[in-house]
């Protein structure tokens, strides 16, 4: 499933559910991405966003009851994509997620790969 | 010594002269004047004098007038005509009268215009020069004449009046009346009647035998003296017998006689009598000449010597009404003050007449005084009273009135003047010595004495030496320490004593040569009488005694009095003229009837003169001519040898001249008369014609009053109708308000009141004028009289409410009456039953209470407020809060919102409050809605509507604080959400569960075992959360329910132990999972697959390093043996990710041959 030609895209996931992130990790492995981190809270994950410098990330939009809104901050200021995945229906807060592509969850595998796909091209 | 066949000389005075009937009159006098000459008999014998107030400027046609109503001719009196019996005389205009002995005289006026008073004047002269007369006053305006009656009738006149009430003007008479001298008041025909009485009584007095009557005059004076104490029997004889004849005229009795006898029966008449006895008049300054000589001759020079220190003292006596006393008085302070000293100066003044000198104390005298005072002097010495004048306090305060008797009792003593006028001339000569006497004795050393201006001090010339004689004024001469002479009246003995001292005292004088002499010629000369200047005898000689026939009564030594009375007139006329002249006089013989033998005897009489030089004497010669010859006339004799032929012509010529003389005298006087008549009526028709013009005048003057007084009562009637119509208005107003009211004077008395207040206070029309507190009334309340009082006082009113007994109840106001004029005229009290409003009151205070209840105890928040606009069309600025209840506060949590606006309280409220109400201020149709205030912090659900009408912009809301529904509500949203999103998550998590891959050759039950051992776990984990409200979760029950699927936690295989530590939700999940991976692969492959395994799990907090860290260890002991170190599966790595992950925590796994055992740390809160 991974792009031979292509050095594997580099991904970070924004994931405070443990077995939610772990799943992530499993199906971006399967579809021949580099899951370079997987953070929990917004603290770790702005953290991650600097020192990882990934390709694209997906972002959960509650982190432990906090708003992922300074990771998304993060990501635009360093020009990195992401796609959001989130359980809620829509989204809810004051912060601009317009332009990202949304993924609900629970999520549907193929939909998340071409949403991450398209975002990285 | 008096004889008493001679009659007095008194009555000769008065039958020798023509008796006058003065007539005083002034305005609407003339009317009565014609109709009393209407009315007088034409032969009473007197001559009328009519005197009446005229213009100087025009003249007077009275006399015409008058001329008509009587026969009498009448005279307008211009020069000095003599006056003749029943004829009329009439006042000249600019003239005043008097009589100049047998004439009267018409004079230019003494006094200047507008103090002249006719009548007085005349009056007086009348009195002065006739001892008796008439005064008659009639209708007019003043008090002339009121000074003059008085002096009539001290003259021994008789008094007449007009009655006041028939007069047109009654101040003349009503004057004269009140001087209480007038005989008579009477209407003109009665007036007319008395006076025809009067002067025919008067002429029968006049014709009375005065010889028989002077025992009944003696009587009468003895009568008196028994009645009245006071002896009159040494006054002048004609004075007393004046007198007693006035009153026989007043009382109209013709003789003494009966006179007599009606004093006797008549008590009232004694005292009459005596009164007339003591009048006398008096006036201010009488002989004002000679009152000047008195203040230069003595009083000047008795004020200059004396200084301010000794004090002067004055006696008049004799002041009857005080005029004298009074003219004194001030003719001394005039005086004092020109020499500017104050002595002490004390007149005595006395009298014994006690009314008079009541009137005398008063010092009240007429108006007409004027004409006697000066005008300096009147309004220097008396105060003008209007009516009349008063003598100043300063005058009355030195003169002393005293009621004293001259003759009976004992002088004033150290006086430096005496007056005494015209008292002396009333009194018999020793009478007047007696009292010159007694004068000289009361004076001090050159003390002065002032007599009346017919009297000397010639009978004591001892005593008195005179200083001016014109003027009256004598000097006391010195003389040694005196005794008191004997007082006249005090024994009757005493009465003659000094008449035989001077009666002696000639004869002692002459020598003896002369004495011899006399009677040598007494032998052959004839028989003679030496008597002095007055007629007194001196001396008689030898055989003078047959001469003298002296009459009955008291004794005299007045020669004219004692001699035959035949020879009486003859000696009479004879003395006087020779004691005028120096001639000696014989007169005719007399024939005198010596005891039946009838002899002629003629007196010679000459003047001796005297050695003294004054004093004049006469000798009086009796010569007897031989007895009377027969009974033929003396004209006989003569007329003897003339032939009777001769005689006959004789007699025939003189009757024919006679009756020539008669008819030459009738004709004359009929032409006169006709003349007398023409003039008359052409004056009269003048005075006609000018009557008419002034009644044209008058009628026209009548005219405009008559309108003036049509206006005046068109006005009058017209303020008369509006006061009705006020008066009508005023009684509606009180009925239709039927407010009680009640009018009180100054002294709360009732003055008027109102049905209403009848009632209240028990009152009726009857009650009007007493006093309110007289009656009780029926209110609930005491103090209505002193508040009267307080708004009298303060004049602030008063309103108070009280309750009547019958229990309604009443405001009552007390407010001051102020009349038009702004004048506190009393109070005025209202009444207003309240008792309806009080009612209303009391249930509208009950309702608007129990609405204030019903409006506190809701719990809803309740206000009202008002909006305000900016203009018609804008929306609105601002509300006020009118009124809230209780609750308001509670809702709101805001403080003193009343009266507040929406603004100052709450700034920063959300501006669609405000817009919402003044949408429905404008609108008026209410709303419903729910909406938040942020800046308190609350969320309302309100109901707000207009209140009263649209313009009233008022609105009210009713609202509930839902803050807390509102916040439910959000919770519930947030966990509806929360509840998704968990769900979802939950299901994820399932699905990444399940995608999980599983071991190598794990089978498809096997798979679903572990699939459904997870999911178990995490409804484990719920169901702990659950029970704490999704809080928290026990870390001990955790444990507990993870295990208790492979066992009994409490059988031995397990050991668990550790405090009570509390999860949150994330944590209890993922420590969950992370338990039923090690429980499940405990129980496939460690402790718990054996029997004997054993199983630890302990769990505290880490001390001390952290006591926020928890450290979990899971030991398991004795199961089957470990295979070295085999690879972590799925499990393990599910183990360590959630640890990591969710824990934040560390895990450290140690795989020892016993068994496995594994610590876990993490954070806890």
């Amino acid at each position: 499933m991974s792009d031979s030609n292509d050095r594997p895209p580099r991904i970070l996931i924004v994931e405070d559910e443990m077995i939610l992130a772990m799943d992530l990790e499993q199906i971006l492995q399967d579809h021949g991405f580099d899951v370079v981190g997987v953070s929990p809270s917004v603290e770790r994950a702005v953290q991650a966003v600097t020192t990882l410098r990934p390709g694209a990330a997906t972002l959960d939009l509650n982190l432990r009851g906090q708003s992922s809104a300074p990771v998304a901050d993060a990501l635009r200021g360093l020009g990195i994509p992401f796609v959001v995945a989130s359980g809620y229906t829509e989204f809810i807060g004051d912060f601009d997620f317009q332009d990202a592509p949304f993924v609900r969850k629970p999520v549907a595998t193929e939909e998340l790969i071409a949403k991450l796909r398209q975002v990285l091209t | 010594m008096t004889d008493p066949e001679n009659p007095s000389s008194a009555t000769v005075e008065t039958s020798n002269h023509i008796p006058i009937c003065a007539v005083g009159a002034s305005a609407g006098g003339v009317k009565a004047l014609r109709r009393l000459f209407h009315r007088l008999p034409e032969d009473l014998g007197m001559a009328y004098v009519v005197i009446v107030h005229l213009s100087p400027e025009h003249p007077s046609v009275l006399g015409e007038i008058l001329a008509g109503c009587t026969d009498m001719p009448v005279h307008q009196v211009n020069d000095t005509p003599q006056l003749l019996r029943n004829n009329v005389y009439v006042i000249a205009p600019d003239q005043e009268l008097v009589i100049e002995g047998e004439n009267i005289h018409a004079r230019d006026f003494t006094q200047p215009r507008g103090r002249r008073a006719p009548v007085d004047v005349f009056f007086r002269s009348v009195a002065s020069a006739r001892g008796d007369g008439m005064a008659v006053i009639l209708s007019g305006a003043g008090d002339d004449g009121a000074n003059g009656v008085r002096a009539v009738t001290e003259a021994g006149g008789v008094v007449f009046a007009q009655d006041p009430s028939e007069a047109e003007f009654s101040a003349m008479p009503q004057n004269a009346i009140a001087t209480g001298v007038v005989n008579f008041i009477a209407p003109i025909d009665g007036l007319a009647e008395r006076i025809a009485e009067v002067a025919r009584s008067k002429e029968a007095v006049r014709s009375l035998d005065m010889s028989g009557s002077f025992n009944d005059l003696r009587r009468i004076v003895g009568f008196l003296r028994a009645r009245t104490g006071h002896d009159f029997s040494s006054y002048k004889r004609a004075t007393v017998m004046r007198r007693v004849l006035r009153r026989m005229q007043v009382c109209r009795i013709t003789n003494l006689k009966d006179y007599g006898e009606y004093l006797r029966t008549a008590p009232e008449e004694a005292q009459e009598l005596f009164g007339d006895l003591l009048i006398s008049v008096t006036q201010f300054f009488r002989d004002e000449a000679h009152f000047q000589v008195l203040t230069t001759a003595a009083i000047r020079p008795l004020l200059e010597d004396c200084g301010s220190e000794t004090d002067v003292r004055i006696w008049s006596v004799g002041c009857a009404t005080g005029e004298e006393a009074y003219s004194l008085a001030i003719l001394l302070l005039e005086e004092a003050e020109r020499l500017k000293i104050s002595p002490q100066i004390q007149i005595f003044a006395s009298d014994l007449d006690e009314g008079a000198l009541g009137t005398a104390r008063e010092g009240r005298y007429p108006k007409s005084i004027a004409a006697d005072v000066s005008e300096e002097r009147l309004e220097r010495y008396f105060v003008d009273e209007r009516t009349h004048y008063r003598v100043r306090k300063e005058v009355r305060d030195i003169v002393l009135f005293a009621s004293h008797s001259v003759l009976k009792d004992p002088p004033f003593m150290r006086l430096d003047l005496i007056v005494c006028r015209n008292l002396l001339i009333y009194m018999e000569k020793a009478l007047q010595e007696q009292l010159l006497n007694l004068f000289h004795y009361g004076l001090r050393p050159n003390g002065c004495l002032f007599l009346g201006s017919a009297e000397s001090a010639d009978a004591a010339t001892q005593f008195f030496s005179s200083i001016d004689r014109d003027a009256r004024i004598f000097r006391a001469k010195t003389m040694g320490r005196r005794q008191m002479p004997a007082l006249p009246h005090v024994s009757t003995e005493d009465i003659h004593r000094p008449l035989h001292r001077q009666a002696n005292a000639p004869v002692d004088r002459p020598p003896s040569a002369a004495e011899a002499h006399v009677q040598a010629l007494e032998s052959t000369a004839p028989p003679s009488v030496l008597v002095d200047e007055h007629g007194q005898i001196l001396h008689l000689s030898p055989s003078a005694g047959r001469f003298i026939l002296h009459s009955a009564g008291t004794f005299s030594t007045k020669l004219s009095d004692v001699v035959r009375p035949e020879l009486r007139l003859d000696l009479k006329v004879g003395l006087d003229r020779a004691l005028e002249g120096t001639l000696p006089m014989l007169t005719h013989p007399a024939q005198v009837d010596f005891d039946g033998t009838f002899r002629r005897i003629a007196l010679q009489i000459a003047r001796v003169p005297s050695r003294e030089g004054s004093m004049k004497r006469a000798l009086v010669l009796f010569l007897d001519a031989g007895p009377t010859l027969s009974d033929d006339t003396p004209e006989d004799d003569t007329r003897v040898s003339l032939s009777d032929d001769s005689r006959r012509l004789y007699a025939e010529l003189k009757a024919a001249q006679e009756a020539l003389v008669v008819s030459r005298a009738e004709h004359e006087s009929a032409i006169e008369d006709l003349r007398a008549a023409n003039e008359e009526l052409q004056s009269i028709n003048e005075e006609y014609r000018s009557t008419s013009e002034e009644l044209e005048t008058s009628k026209e003057e009548l005219q405009s009053m008559n309108e003036e007084l049509q206006t005046v009562n068109a006005e009058l009637k017209s303020k008369l109708e509006n006061i009705s119509t006020a008066h009508s208005d005023l009684r509606n107003l009180t009925t239709a308000t039927e407010i009680g009211t009640l009018f009180l004077d100054g002294k709360l008395r009732i003055r008027m009141f109102t049905p209403p207040t009848a009632d209240l206070f028990n009152i009726t029309d009857m009650d009007v004028g007493r006093n309110i507190t007289d009656f009780t009334h029926r209110l609930r309340y005491d103090g209505i009289e002193r508040e009267a009082r307080r708004v009298l006082m303060d004049l602030t009113p008063v309103e108070t409410e009280l309750q009547s007994q019958d229990g309604r109840w009443f405001m009552m106001r007390l407010r001051p009456y102020r009349t038009v004029e702004d004048r506190i005229e009393g109070v005025v009290v209202t009444f207003i039953d309240v008792t309806s409003r009080r009612e209303t009151e009391r249930r509208l205070q009950a309702s608007q209470q129990e609405y204030q209840t019903l409006f506190n105890s809701i719990d809803e928040g309740f206000g009202v407020m008002q909006v305000a606009f900016d203009g018609d069309d804008d929306a609105a600025t601002d509300c006020r809060f009118i009124e809230i209840n209780d609750a308001f506060e509670r809702q709101t949590g805001l403080r003193d919102v009343l009266g507040k606006t929406l603004s100052e309280l709450v700034p920063d409220l959300e501006p669609d409050w405000l817009e919402t109400f003044g949408r429905i201020a404008r609108s008026g149709t209410p709303e419903r809605f729910e909406a938040p205030a942020a800046a308190i912090d609350r969320y309302y659900e309100a109901y707000v509507f207009p209140v009263g009408d649209k313009d009233a912009r008022k609105v009210g809301m009713l609202f509930r604080d839902i803050s807390d529904r509102k916040q439910a509500e959000a919770h519930q949203q947030m966990l509806k959400h929360e509840l998704s999103h968990r769900v979802k998550n939950t299901l994820a998590v399932v699905q990444a569960i399940a995608r999980q891959p599983t071991t190598k050759g794990t089978s498809v039950d096997e798979f679903r075992d572990q699939l459904v051992g997870r999911i178990r776990a995490l409804a484990h984990a719920h169901d702990q959360l659950v029970e704490t409200d999704w809080q928290t979760a026990s870390l001990g029950k955790l444990v507990e329910a993870t295990l208790s699927v492979y066992g009994s936690v409490t059988d031995g295989q397990f050991r668990i132990d550790g405090p009570e530590i509390m999860l949150s939700p994330r944590q209890a999940l993922s420590l969950a999972l992370v338990l039923h991976e090690l429980t499940t692969n405990a129980a496939k492959y460690g402790a718990l697959s054996h029997e004997k395994g054993t199983h630890e799990v302990l769990w505290n907090r880490t001390v001390p390093a952290d006591a926020r860290r928890v450290t979990l260890s899971w030991r398991e002991r004795d199961g089957p043996p470990v295979d070295g170190n085999p690879t972590p599966g799925f499990g393990m790595k599910l183990i360590e990710q959630a640890v990591d992950y969710e824990l934040d925590g560390s895990v450290e796994r140690t795989l020892a041959p016993e068994g496995l055992s594994l610590s876990i740390a993490f954070p806890v809160a």
